[in-house]
């Protein structure tokens, strides 16, 4: 393995979108003209180039006899003890998180080609998607936490900038500040937690990091599970990062509000970039996580919850990107559950399947609403089976691997993470898992029957370009075939998986059968007109209401903290410490104008202060000298 | 022929002068008329020449009468550009009242 090579090889793969992303924003501050085609060109081919890098380091990685690389370019920033360097750190996992990046970023880009050719901010378009990519590349590179949490704000700054891209429409700029607002919060606790591993530690280098905790916080098989220490602590800080980034309960709402943004967008966010930030960054510092036990149940239970909750919530949306967004949220609670079980491996391999088929989903989605006039309501599509066969096609194989029906990419995944829910004696997660499962496979097949199949016959405007059409079908065959596992996946985290063991083949039927009876049971309801028909039952429709508003989740925060914040600003409105300074102007006022009355211009007034200080004077220093 | 010589006590004297002192002193205060605070003023001059020379009789000391005699001229002069000055204030205004005429507006 020729070092000069891999590192150069390396240090191309973040920085062609990077280099592209400010030719494209600083082009215009020149006033530089680039046309659509050069535009397309530069920000497809940088992507193209980028995953090309990464093809090589792949092959690289797999010849070497090492299995990790560390290429340190420089020094950032050095005080004291305190040394960042801009370094890269390639292993297995990152590995796999370039492919995917590059890859699948490399699709979308070219879908954006054909999807935003009418849009007026084209460039600024492709710019930011640039800028997204290199965020986030620059996120799964990095060999220490400093550089990773550049890529982390990188990422978040670029979510806010697409989310609100049509920014002419008020709506979508509060969706953007809600993204980006959401994640702050996660952010915050996580810096603390990087300042206090540092002050801990004294280091911010990942690796070093995990082997100097493995150093000072042995994990005692005698304490409890729910032991409060320093390494729980630290754990828990970056944990509220990833549940930020990656939107987990109890900071989602911001993910479905997110869909405000154009579809190839939310295809980017959902599958390749910003919310397999948080799945990451665990996998990434697994050494440091295994050492607390009590913040593996946090992440399990945060898991168990989000994938509980937005899977419910995702049953009763109109909006299919709205689906599609909970659908993400909850099939990230399903990597949440299996890195809390400690199966980094499934969760990383979830994050792969799940990347293909949810951007292979949106991006049939995009190609829809591209083709319905801007059409989101699933109720108002409806029988298009005919009309668009080839986005069927796509989305039934997006369905399908979504609800992991037999052999499709993600029932290879779910699978594991539910066997690993199992070798670590977890039934109660295991059954929300089932039952996640259940739930996701029924709405996943309403969604699809919905548009497909329903009554509504309503004509497409156009049919899906070209552009869209060789990424949807590249998509679809990763859908179908990407579930056969890569001998490197099973290895990522060869030193901590524990041995699987072997189940009854009555459970791993029933985890078959199940998403099955969902999809039958869906089709069933389908054909008796239950989705979309008039509620009757009030009770029902209550549940409906609930369901419908994600659980209620923002009139909840709007109850607990947006309310008793506003009503103690009303409360507050003449501020107490703007008292001081209020009461400064009126003293100062006061005896402006008591001065003002001895400044008049009369004469004799002035000859008599004159007098009356004389005779004063004069007393006092006869009296007193 | 032999002055008799009339004694009178130097707090007496003090008090005189005092007395028109402060009767100038309220005169310039009160008056609005021009030419009233002049004369005041000058009432004010002749409180301090008294002194002077009851200083001078006091330390038997003739520098306080020839200190009178230059206040006396001085008053003098004072008194002829004042009253120059009144004149011409009264032609171009046609007015004498102080309180009017102030234009030291702050």
């Amino acid at each position: 393995m020729d070092h000069q090579y891999v590192s150069n090889l390396l240090l191309a793969v973040p920085l062609l979108p990077l280099i592209t992303a400010l030719v494209l924003i600083l082009a215009p501050l020149f006033s530089i003209n680039l046309s659509k085609i050069v535009t397309s060109i530069l920000a497809v081919g940088s992507i193209a180039a980028a995953a090309l890098c990464s093809l090589l380091l792949n092959s690289q990685l797999s010849n070497g006899l090492e299995n990790s690389f560390n290429a340190i370019y420089g020094n950032w920033v050095h005080v004291d003890k305190f040394s960042i360097s801009f370094g890269f750190y390639l292993d297995s996992l990152s590995l796999v998180m370039i492919s995917i990046i590059t890859g699948v970023g490399f699709l979308i880009h070219l879908y954006s080609v054909g999807f935003m050719n009418q849009d007026k901010d084209y460039q600024r378009y492709f710019a930011y998607l640039n800028l997204f990519v290199a965020a986030m590349l620059i996120l799964v590179l990095s060999d220490n936490l400093l550089l990773l949490f550049l890529g982390w704000e990188g990422v978040g700054l670029c979510s806010y900038l697409l989310i609100g891209f049509w920014h002419e429409k008020t709506d979508n700029n509060l969706a953007a500040n809600k993204a980006f607002i959401m994640t702050r919060i996660g952010d915050t606790g996580m810096a603390i937690g990087l300042f206090l591993l540092f002050f801990q530690l004294g280091t911010l280098d990942i690796q070093q990091i995990q082997t100097n905790a493995m150093a000072l916080w042995p994990l005692n098989q005698n304490n409890t599970v729910f032991n409060f220490d320093m390494v729980t602590i630290c754990c828990l800080l970056l944990l509220s990062g990833a549940v930020g980034k990656s939107g987990q309960f109890p900071l989602q709402s911001w993910l479905p509000d997110a869909m405000a943004g154009p579809t190839p967008v939310s295809a980017l966010i959902h599958a390749a970039t910003m919310v397999t930030a948080g799945v990451y960054l665990i996998a990434r510092l697994h050494g440091l996580f295994e050492l607390s036990p009590l913040a593996m149940q946090c992440i399990a239970a945060v898991g168990a919850i989000t994938l509980f909750i937005a899977a419910s919530a995702a049953l009763v949306q109109n909006d299919v990107k709205r689906i599609l967004a909970y659908s993400t949220i909850s099939q990230i609670g399903y990597m949440f559950l299996a890195l809390g079980a400690g199966a980094f491996s499934a969760a990383i391999f979830h994050l792969m399947t799940h990347a293909f088929f949810k951007a292979l989903l949106f991006l049939s989605a995009g190609a829809l609403i591209y083709c319905m006039h801007h059409e989101h309501n699933i109720f108002r599509m409806g029988g298009l089976a005919k009309k668009l066969p080839l986005v069927c096609v796509c989305f039934f194989i997006g369905c399908a691997a979504l609800a992991s029906l037999p052999l499709m990419s993600g029932f290879f995944s779910k699978e594991l993470i539910l066997e690993s829910l199992l070798d670590k004696h977890m039934y109660g997660y295991w059954l929300v898992a089932i039952a996640g499962a259940f739930i996701t496979a029924f709405y996943s097949f309403r969604l699809f029957f919905v548009i497909f199949y329903g009554k509504n016959n309503k004509k497409p405007d156009t049919q899906p370009n070209k552009l869209m059409i060789i990424p949807l079908s590249v998509l679809a065959l990763l859908a179908l075939f990407g579930g056969i596992q890569p001998q490197g996946l099973i290895n990522l985290f060869t030193a901590t998986e524990s041995t699987n063991e072997t189940h009854s083949i009555g459970i791993v039927i029933f985890t078959i059968v199940v998403p099955l009876c969902a999809v039958v049971l869906c089709w069933f309801q389908f054909k008796n007109q239950v989705f979309g028909g008039d509620i009757r039952s009030g009770v029902v429709k209550k549940i409906h209401k609930f369901l419908y508003s994600g659980w209620a989740f923002d009139w909840f925060y709007q109850q607990i903290f947006i309310r008793p914040f506003i009503e103690g600003t009303h409360f507050n409105r003449n501020d107490v410490i703007d008292l001081f300074y209020k009461a400064l102007i009126s003293i100062s006022r006061w005896l402006h104008r008591f001065f003002i009355q001895f400044q008049n211009g009369q004469l004799r007034w002035y000859g008599g202060s004159l007098v009356l200080f004389c005779t004063v004077a004069l007393t006092y220093l006869m009296t007193n000298g | 022929m032999i002055i008799e010589q009339i004694i009178v006590p130097e707090q007496a004297m003090l008090f005189f002068s005092l007395a028109l002192f402060s009767i100038g002193v309220f005169g310039v205060l009160v008056r609005r008329n021009f030419i009233f605070i002049l004369i005041s003023i000058e009432i004010m001059l002749n409180a301090v020449a008294v002194l002077f020379v009851a200083a001078s009789s006091y330390h038997n000391n003739s520098d306080g009468q020839i200190m009178y005699l230059l206040v006396l001229t001085l008053a003098a002069s004072e008194a002829a550009v004042g009253l120059g000055l009144v004149i011409q204030m009264y032609r171009r205004t046609h007015t004498l009242d102080v309180d009017q005429l102030s234009s030291m507006k702050g």
